[in-house]
């Protein structure tokens, strides 16, 4: 019967909280009415269930000042327009200043290759003409 | 008038920067943002605080949403997300959990009305509890909202409710 009353905690918890399916209620109130212990149980659920409903519906009081306050701080802020135009700005920027670094950086590697190049061939043209 | 528009309509407003119809979709999901901070933050005035500042973010981002219709659920994770950054943020996440741990383990000796008893719930079952209680009690939506399947909801809630029965009668006995 012990091991039939721990199983029925779980039904009546459900049933209690509104999430037992409809099927299973015949069984739950069946053993309702022959279990006191169980029924014991039952009461104190659902005297914490109308606590539980009340501590949550007092949220609900305050709710339309909250609703309120976020939409002020809302207001008080840029339009997501001007951020994006600000941020796309920023991006330009950045890009532009990459791509001319990258140039920069060719512009450099291509001369310093014809001067190391130009300087190479100069010496072993003079080699050359030495030892002839 | 706005006020019978669906949500893609109003963020397809508020795409383009109009406030107005940010408000109205801050006036629909608030509540639900609200109850979500409370779920993962357990403190009120932290909860309003993060509840706020997702409502913020969201319409700074607004723009990075791509299904309209699904502003609802979005904004849920944008809640969710700046809940864990705050917990982290505060080095909260480690001395929170230990304190989660350790009120877990004491009896009902001290603090013990319905708000601490709820606090002391672990985080997976106190959120869909919250939500269930903010949400006219549908344990569908809360699966919508998190993702996850009708019978984890179903679990969740009633672990939620036994474990809750159980701190608050340790508390009547401590009375006792």
């Amino acid at each position: 019967m012990k091991s039939n009353c721990d199983k029925m905690k779980d039904r009546i918890a459900d049933f209690i909280t509104g999430i037992l399916p409809e099927e299973e209620t015949q069984t739950f109130q069946q053993h309702l009415s022959e279990c006191s212990a169980c029924r014991d149980y039952a009461l104190r659920l659902q005297e914490e269930e109308q606590l539980l409903t009340g501590f949550f519906a007092k949220f609900d009081e305050n709710m339309t000042d909250l609703e309120d306050e976020a939409i002020n701080a809302i207001n008080r802020f840029d339009t997501p327009g001007q951020t994006t135009v600000i941020s796309v700005g920023k991006k330009i920027v950045k890009n532009l200043l990459i791509k001319h670094a990258a140039a920069a950086a060719v512009i450099v590697f291509v001369a310093l290759y014809f001067i190391i190049t130009y300087t190479w061939i100069s010496e072993i043209n003079e080699c050359i003409l030495l030892s002839m | 008038m706005l006020d019978d528009f669906s949500d893609d309509i109003l963020v397809a407003a508020s795409q383009r920067g109009d406030k107005s119809a940010y408000a109205l979709l801050v006036k629909r999901h608030y509540r639900h943002v609200f109850a979500v901070c409370l779920g993962v933050l357990a403190n009120v005035h932290d909860a309003e605080d993060i509840a706020q500042d997702s409502m913020l973010r969201g319409f700074l981002e607004i723009r990075k949403l791509r299904d309209s219709e699904q502003f609802g659920w979005w904004i849920l994770r944008v809640a969710r997300n700046l809940c864990i950054d705050f917990l982290r943020r505060k080095r909260y996440a480690k001395a929170f959990l230990a304190r989660q741990a350790a009120q877990g383990r004491q009896t009902a000796t001290e603090n013990h009305d319905l708000e601490q008893a709820i606090r002391r719930l672990p985080q997976e079952f106190r959120l869909p509890l919250v939500m269930y209680y903010f949400d006219n009690k549908s344990a569908k939506t809360i699966a919508e909202k998190l993702n996850i399947s009708h019978s984890g909801v179903c679990q969740r809630i009633r672990a939620a409710r036994k474990q809750l029965h159980k701190l608050l009668t340790e508390e009547v006995h401590n009375e006792e």
